[in-house]
């Protein structure tokens, strides 16, 4: 089993730009897929991964936003302070740029380290739950796969776990409900120390 | 070998608000798609949409409602009203995997509420985790209850996963299928900035055109979907709609932005799909493809098709449902699914809505006009997700 575990705080940079095949892809990110490009990253060093290996993610509920919404409220707002949906198209939304796509779609960290990692196998991106991460690998047709997990906090902190495992090794894992959020899988792998790359 | 069969559906879509009214609908050709009416799109610059109906009316909800929550549960209702079997099954033994889209913000609510002075927004994102605790709790469903949101194949996800838990878990009872709406300021308006949403000039109905010489981009739908999923050992017969015989996902690794255009790894989900089922290409009767309306999908798509058919590509008879509904996105395949089990039902290929004119460049055996009559054992559905992400799923007639 090879781990990565990776936080990085509000504001503070999440150097990718050395990992990056292509450095243009970075403009897409937000700092969740950033920080899912750290964590792979660290996990995969100095290994080499088939490209049919599976993939599969968890995005965790996001409790901090900072796609533009308050660019568009601001735009979209009336004298009255109420929402007027002239403005919110004439001024609204071309207050963010069409890249704000890439940052809102869950599916993107996925996407991106697809992209840079040049995996094309089996792929799944679950919301929030651990234990339907787990399922993914559980039932995945190889017996191999990396699962990873990116959680946004309400302070803006930003987590993003991986594991390169196999089936044998889910036994390592705890019974996670549907409630617990998929990064905890990786908060507890790292803590035990054991695995950590 | 147990076989995993579809044994019950219910759905909310713009072809109506429940089986009957989708079928009737569908077989009348009758298309899903006008201009938005559900919330105000007055100084939208395009207002085409394929809005949830109910009967010729469009479903409509307060705007601090999440649309998408109340379809889904709707199917499922619909889903297990029709279906008693999940009584036989104790609550360990039920699940739920459903695709969604992005979380619905009620942004006009937020900023009359003026919580934005201070950045309260969560309560104005309507979560669709939330729904599926909604959902478990009311059907008792206890061996858990979770969401793929693989965007535009995470209803297809959803069901692989539900499929592969069957496979060595025949005791269990799957309920899986998808929701979605992005008919809204934000999500709406998202897709435009995109430049992916259709820019057709004439009639709304019109506006989604999959294959067509003339398609001009994608049209966004709503809707939900549920199906209960059983092993045949453990299911009524008579309940039986259609078998899932195989099931593959891959990504492309390409751009984000574009499907493959050589649309390898699409090819290669179907082929394994196939294979899976214990049958070859040549065994395949029909494909109910993604047929996004949007050019480069079909382009992509078509390559796919080539790479699966080899010489046969173009031979077999191929069906989009996006023409009649729109581009139901974290709930189209899924949806599409319906039509498939029409096809095996009824041995019939319809024809795809508003393809009129062929595309060299895209020249597969869409059907045209009337519905193609054939032997139908043997359905692959194609779909691909925006960010790369492809499934395959080969449904057979249950025999």
């Amino acid at each position: 089993m090879r781990i990565s575990f990776k936080s990085f705080a509000l504001g503070e940079s999440i150097p990718i730009l050395g990992l990056l095949n292509n450095k243009k892809l970075n403009k897409y990110f937000n700092r969740e897929t950033s920080a899912g490009i750290a964590a792979f990253s660290d996990m995969a060093q100095g290994m080499e991964i088939n490209s049919d290996t599976p993939l599969f993610y968890s995005t965790c509920v996001v409790e901090y936003e900072d796609f533009g919404l308050n660019k568009i409220v601001d735009a979209c707002k009336d004298e009255n302070g109420r929402f007027s949906q002239k403005l919110f198209v004439d001024l609204g939304m071309s207050s963010i740029s069409p890249i704000t796509q890439f940052k809102i779609l869950y599916n993107m960290p996925l996407s991106f380290i697809s992209i840079e990692k040049n995996l094309t196998g089996d792929n799944a991106v679950i919301y929030n739950s651990a234990k339907a991460l787990i399922d993914c690998a559980k039932y995945s047709i190889k017996d191999e796969f990396i699962i990873g997990a990116g959680k946004v906090w309400k302070d803006g902190l930003v987590e993003s776990g991986f594991a390169y495992m196999n089936k044998n090794e889910l036994k390592y894992l705890i019974n996670y409900d549907d409630n617990t959020a998929a990064i905890e899988i990786f908060r507890e792998l790292s803590k035990s120390g054991v695995y950590h790359v | 070998m147990s076989k995993i069969v579809i044994t019950g559906a219910g759905q909310v879509s713009p072809l109506g608000s429940n089986l009957k009214e989708f079928y009737t609908n569908l077989e009348s050709g009758i298309k899903g798609i006008r201009n938005i009416t559900a919330f105000n799109s007055d100084y939208f610059p395009t207002k085409f949409g394929g809005e949830a109906k109910s009967g010729s009316n469009v479903i409509k909800f307060d705007k601090e409602i999440d649309r998408k929550a109340e379809f889904i549960k709707s199917a499922v209702d619909e889903l297990l009203s029709n279906n008693l079997e999940i009584d036989k099954y104790s609550p360990e033994n039920r699940i739920a995997h459903f695709g969604a889209g992005i979380d619905y913000f009620d942004l006009e609510g937020y900023v009359d509420s003026q919580k934005y002075i201070n950045a309260e927004w969560e309560e104005f994102c309507k979560r669709s985790t939330i729904t599926a605790k909604e959902i478990a709790k009311k059907y008792k469903i206890a061996g858990g209850s979770s969401l793929n949101v693989s965007a535009c194949v995470a209803s297809t996800q959803a069901l692989g996963l539900a499929f592969r838990i069957l496979k060595t878990n025949p005791e269990k009872f799957l309920i899986s299928g998808g929701f979605d709406s992005m008919l809204c300021h934000l999500h709406y308006l998202g897709f435009y900035k995109l430049g992916a949403l259709s820019t057709w000039e004439g009639k709304a109905e019109e506006a989604c055109r999959p294959y067509d010489k003339k398609r001009c981009g994608l049209v966004i739908g709503e809707g939900g979907v549920a199906y209960s999923l059983q092993s045949d050992e453990f299911a009524e017969k008579s309940n039986i709609l259609a078998e899932i015989a195989g099931y593959s996902s891959t990504m492309d690794s390409y751009m984000p932005t574009d499907p493959n255009p050589e649309g390898e790894y699409l090819a290669k989900a179907g082929l394994s799909a196939i294979y899976q089922a214990g049958i070859s290409p040549e065994d395949v009767d029909c494909v109910h493809v993604h047929g996004t309306g949007t050019f480069r999908n079909e382009l992509a798509e078509t390559q796919a098709m080539k790479r699966i058919f080899g010489e046969l590509y173009n031979k077999i008879p191929v069906f989009s449902l996006k023409g009649h509904i729109g581009h139901l996105i974290g709930a189209c395949g899924a949806m599409e699914i319906l039509a498939v089990i029409h096809s095996i039902k009824n041995q019939v290929v319809l024809p795809t809505a508003n393809f009129e004119y062929q595309d060299k460049e895209a020249d597969l055996f869409v059907i045209k006009d009337e519905p193609y009559r054939t032997n139908i054992k043997n359905v692959l559905k194609l779909n691909a997700g925006f960010g790369g992400q492809n499934t395959a799923i080969l449904i057979k007639k249950y025999e």
